[in-house]
């Protein structure tokens, strides 16, 4: 028996070619594309859970940030007995490393207190994991460190010069950091003994720098601790800062998909946002190729009318012709998830590049996705075969047999309903979808408020404090005919403003905390910022350098300065100093768009200047940076200048976002056209369905175009219907997408109605080759098929 | 064999009742070959189709070796039909899916047979019906006559007592539907019962008796006799 089923089922895929590609290709797609994003949310929800003792493992974070002062970490501790451990990191964006005339300049090097490696489950090749960086001037480092600077050499005891200032013995080696760690360090230098490097900022409650972790008892309460926090560290913080921020605890396994109220975390983290985006399009997708399925089935399912009343007539009893339905599409389903495999395999390093991970097929495997996998395909065959299980099988076998028509009589039909669903979800994809390439293309191109294009950017380890060198460089570097302008200053657009200072303007008790930005005289010709109000520093006045300020517009609100702000006078604590306000800028974008504009203030202080900024004319990259290269290297040889011109560095602020994109481009040109090929296949089906009709109608003086407009009448208004319910779904989660933005574009209108007109253009488009067929056919045949 | 007890069959749509069979009683005795006359929309396809338990009628009974089957469920009907009675109908209705002996073998498929006890069955009909050189064949590769030598086959592989036969000739040249008659005399003359509906007057002849309906009635049973309209 089940031979036969068997054989009457491939012999009728085989028949219905078209049918059986339609079915067996888009859900193959379906089903891979939902592999792929399976694998991709699996990764994202991985993250820290690697970490023996994540449940118990908290950061320490502000409403903005997660960086402290490092004595608080030492303060909360020692009173907050709910404490186990903690461990403090201190992220430096890069420092120069060098061992044996080798000098490399290194991207993420943090100090660390020992505590990492017992708190953080990272593996160990040699030393002890327990002990490796409890002296002063330890370091350990990963196998790909390793091997870049001792090769095959045993890295235990080599000594490597850090900064060109401290020698940190290597201690330990570990492997590298698994992908799916919040933080991924090639290098940790102990923070032990850390006084010898950094001498009383380790007490400075200004120098918040310092990402810090607790292990915490289990069972205690989060709310309490944090208020115990609070009244711990407030007393530190009330008489200089009234808008005391709040402390609160994340936990570790949050880290990487809650942070998106963090700015200038260690990674760029994800956020739970796109996770939960690309499992709803996940499903979204797999939903649409079962549609299609489903739809394709129960079309072609009417065809075999002939079958299910013969067998009923011979004996077959409704359960048996249940089972055989059933049975029929679970195998097609079988071969398509067998197919999807295929292509998850082969999309696998194209979704890696997408996606900027490394995924793991075998990841897949796992208790719950085989249960998952089963449920979904016996679940999927029983209502796809339902119908002609249960309803065709239901029929009068001399009515099936006579061929009866059983289209449907009520206005109401199963199948075009699902082809409603599929286009709400499909015009719902497209909108969200061109509403997310409006907003990249606006992040890229809103006016910043500074010229981004040919400058370009060096940090060096220590600063241009040194006005005579620095002049001298400036001055070597403004004989190049292509340097227009030469600068420096603490922070370049593209950077976090992590140097706060507190203003008290004149006449005020309280103070006010501004993030600051130390510049050298050109800073603002190079970067082409103007003025709004007054004026910008002067080389020609050396009063600047002492006793003036700029300030940009929210600034001036936040410190509400009445009337004209200019001339008006400022206390500042870094460097110490009264000033005066000699100009105002405009609000510019210093940071990626996501967050407003901070409240700055612009002063000169040499010894703060790690960044040299250089306007450049129009002319060769790599020549450029290279002549750049050598006439700084002639002036400051400890350094390495890397230059990155600002535009790239802006860029990459929306790196993450851009790829974001290009998946959901992606995965929205797949919706689209697995959908597409559903309604090909039943437009194909309905078509035929229709032949008689058509017959009759042309014989009956019907002309072409008016026998096309009335095919596909039908589809034209489930697209629109399927319009008016896609556009408040995509509305809402457009705009509450864009809520994460603070700079961000209106909701426009026409979007909705370019993405209906293009969903109707495309349904039109598949089903009018099949209208067009069958409303040219000759009527004498389409009659004869009767 | 079959007894009916003024059988009566309505069809409601949606606003009209159509009467299709009123107070039909005909008894068949095992054995019988019998023919069913009329003209087009007379009821004769209907009372087949009940005859052969695959409608219910609306009124009466209708008792089928023994069982009074009127109010039996599709279950029963399902039950007793294949394992007693066979089909054969104007247009064939074989499965296009499936090749000449797939479309015998599949009544005993319904019915449980083992694959060896199928394979013998099928071929000895097959034999029976001279079709074996078509055995791996599919529908569509067969003349109209070799089409409804498969469905006789197909309808008496499972050695029914009854074989009910609607215009098995109807789509068939003369010389085919001489073959098709000379087949069905031969079952019955092996003692299984036949009811044929028919339009026409001469296969009608190959019967003992006709049955003759006019909208819904019977009109006349003639033995052995010719009958005009």
């Amino acid at each position: 028996m089940l031979k036969n089923y068997f054989k009457v089922a491939y012999r009728n895929l085989k028949k219905n070619k078209a049918y059986t590609f339609i079915s067996v290709f888009g859900l193959a797609l379906g089903l891979a594309v939902c592999a792929l994003l399976l694998l991709y949310v699996q990764n994202e929800l991985s993250y820290d859970q690697f970490n023996k003792n994540a449940d118990n493992i908290y950061r320490l974070t502000q409403p903005e940030h997660a960086y402290h002062a490092p004595y608080i970490a030492i303060k909360l501790a020692d009173n907050l007995p709910e404490i186990k451990d903690y461990v403090r990191i201190f992220p430096m964006d890069s420092e120069i490393i060098e061992y044996d005339n080798k000098q490399f300049k290194e991207k993420n090097v943090p100090f660390a207190d020992p505590a990492i490696f017992r708190m953080f489950s990272f593996e160990f090749v040699s030393g002890d994991k327990e002990t490796a960086l409890d002296k002063p001037f330890t370091t350990v480092i990963s196998e790909t460190f390793a091997h870049k600077y001792f090769a095959d050499e045993n890295p235990i005891g080599k000594v490597l010069k850090i900064g060109g200032e401290y020698d940190y013995t290597v201690t330990g080696v570990m492997r590298d950091m698994p992908q799916n760690s919040h933080f991924r360090y090639d290098i940790i230098l102990t923070l032990s003994g850390a006084d010898k490097v950094f001498g009383s900022l380790m007490v400075n409650l200004g120098w918040q720098n310092f990402l810090v972790y607790f292990e915490l008892q289990e069972g205690f309460s989060k709310s309490t601790f944090e208020e115990k926090c609070e009244n711990l560290i407030q007393p530190f913080y009330k008489s200089y800062n009234p808008n005391f921020p709040k402390y609160s605890l994340q936990s570790l396994k949050d880290i990487h998909l809650y942070s998106a109220h963090i700015k200038n975390d260690i990674q760029p983290q994800n956020s739970i946002t796109y996770v939960l985006i690309f499992s709803a399009i996940g499903i979204l997708i797999l939903l649409i190729a079962c549609v299609n399925y489903i739809n394709l089935l129960t079309a072609n399912a009417t065809t075999r009318m002939k079958e299910i009343g013969i067998k009923k007539v011979i004996g077959a009893t409704r359960n048996q012709l249940a089972f055989q339905f059933v049975g029929e599409s679970f195998l097609v389903l079988f071969i398509a998830f067998i197919i999807s495999l295929v292509f998850v395999q082969l999309s696998l390093p194209v979704f890696e590049t997408l996606t900027g991970k490394v995924l793991s097929f075998t990841a897949l495997i796992t208790l719950k996705n085989i249960v998952g996998v089963l449920v979904f395909l016996v679940g999927t065959s029983f209502i796809a075969g339902f119908y002609p299980a249960f309803f065709l099988s239901k029929l009068h076998p001399i009515q099936t047999l006579k061929g009866a028509s059983i289209t449907n009589k009520s206005k109401f039909n199963f199948r075009t309903l699902l082809v409603g669903v599929q286009f709400t979800i499909v015009i719902a994809l497209i909108c969200s979808a061109l509403f997310m390439f409006s907003q990249i293309d606006y992040l890229q191109n809103k006016k910043l408020g500074f010229d981004k294009e040919f400058v370009l950017t060096s940090e060096i380890n220590g600063t241009f404090d040194n006005v005579e060198k620095y002049n001298a460089l400036k001055a070597a570097l403004l004989k190049e005919s292509i340097v227009a302008s030469v600068s420096s200053g603490s922070r370049v657009p593209s950077n976090t403003t992590t140097n706060f200072g507190n203003l008290i303007p004149e006449g005020e008790a309280k103070p006010t905390s501004i993030a600051l930005i130390h510049v050298h005289q050109d800073y603002f010709k190079t970067l082409g910022i103007k003025p709004v109000k007054g004026r910008l520093f002067s080389n020609q006045l050396a009063t600047d350098i002492d006793n003036a300020i700029i300030l940009n517009e929210t600034a001036v609100k936040e410190l509400m300065l009445k009337g004209n702000p200019i001339g008006q006078s400022v206390k500042c604590d870094w460097p110490k100093s009264e000033r005066t306000i000699v100009g105002v800028t405009e609000d510019i974008n210093f940071e990626s768009l996501y967050g407003r504009v901070r409240p700055t203030a612009f002063l000169i202080d040499y010894s703060e200047c790690s960044r040299l900024i250089v306007k450049v004319n129009p002319s060769n990259a790599e020549t450029t940076i290279n002549k750049l290269q050598a006439i700084c290297s002639n002036f400051y040889p400890d350094e390495i200048f890397e230059f990155h011109f600002l535009d790239d560095k802006l860029e990459n602020l929306y790196q993450s976002d851009k790829n974001t994109f290009q998946l959901m481009g992606y995965l929205t040109f797949l919706s689209i056209f697995i959908s597409s090929m559903g309604l090909f296949g039943l437009a194909l089906f309905l078509m035929k369905g229709r032949t008689k009709e058509i017959g009759i109608r042309k014989v009956l003086g019907a002309s072409t175009p008016r026998i096309l407009i009335l095919l596909v009448k039908d589809f034209t208004k489930w697209v629109l219907i399927a319009n008016i319910i896609a556009w408040p779904i995509a509305f809402y989660a457009v705009n509450k997408w864009l809520q994460n933005f603070a700079y961000h574009i209106e909701m426009n209108y026409w979007l909705f109605l370019m993405g209906g007109f293009i969903a109707l253009l495309i349904a039109l488009s598949t089903v009018s080759y099949q209208a067009i067929k069958a409303a040219l056919a000759n009527p004498v045949n389409s009659l004869k098929n009767e | 064999m079959i007894k009916t007890l003024n059988l009566k069959k309505l069809y409601t749509t949606e606003e009209v009742e159509t009467t299709a069979l009123n107070n039909v009683n005909i008894e068949i005795d095992k054995g019988e070959f019998v023919s069913i006359m009329g003209p087009s929309g007379c009821g004769k396809s209907t009372l087949l189709n009940i005859l052969g338990l695959l409608d219910n009628p609306s009124n009466g009974e209708l008792h089928f070796l023994e069982h009074e089957v009127s109010k039996y469920s599709e279950r029963q009907r399902a039950q007793l039909r294949k394992q007693n009675i066979g089909f054969v109908f104007q247009s064939f209705n074989l499965i296009d899916e499936l090749t000449v002996f797939e479309n015998v073998e599949l009544p005993l498929l319904y019915l449980g047979y083992s694959s060896s006890e199928r394979k013998s069955k099928v071929n000895e009909v097959l034999e029976q019906m001279e079709i074996m050189h078509r055995v791996n064949h599919f529908p569509q590769q067969l003349s109209g006559g070799q089409q409804q030598r498969v469905a006789v086959a197909r309808a008496i592989v499972s050695s029914p007592k009854l074989i009910l036969a609607d215009e098995p000739t109807g789509n068939l040249d003369s010389e085919r539907g001489d073959e098709v008659m000379s087949l069905l005399t031969g079952l019955n003359e092996n003692g299984t019962t036949i009811v044929m509906v028919t339009h026409s007057p001469t296969y009608a002849e190959y019967g003992n008796r006709i049955i003759h309906l006019f909208d819904g009635h019977v009109v006349t049973e003639n033995y052995k006799e010719k009958f005009h309209v």
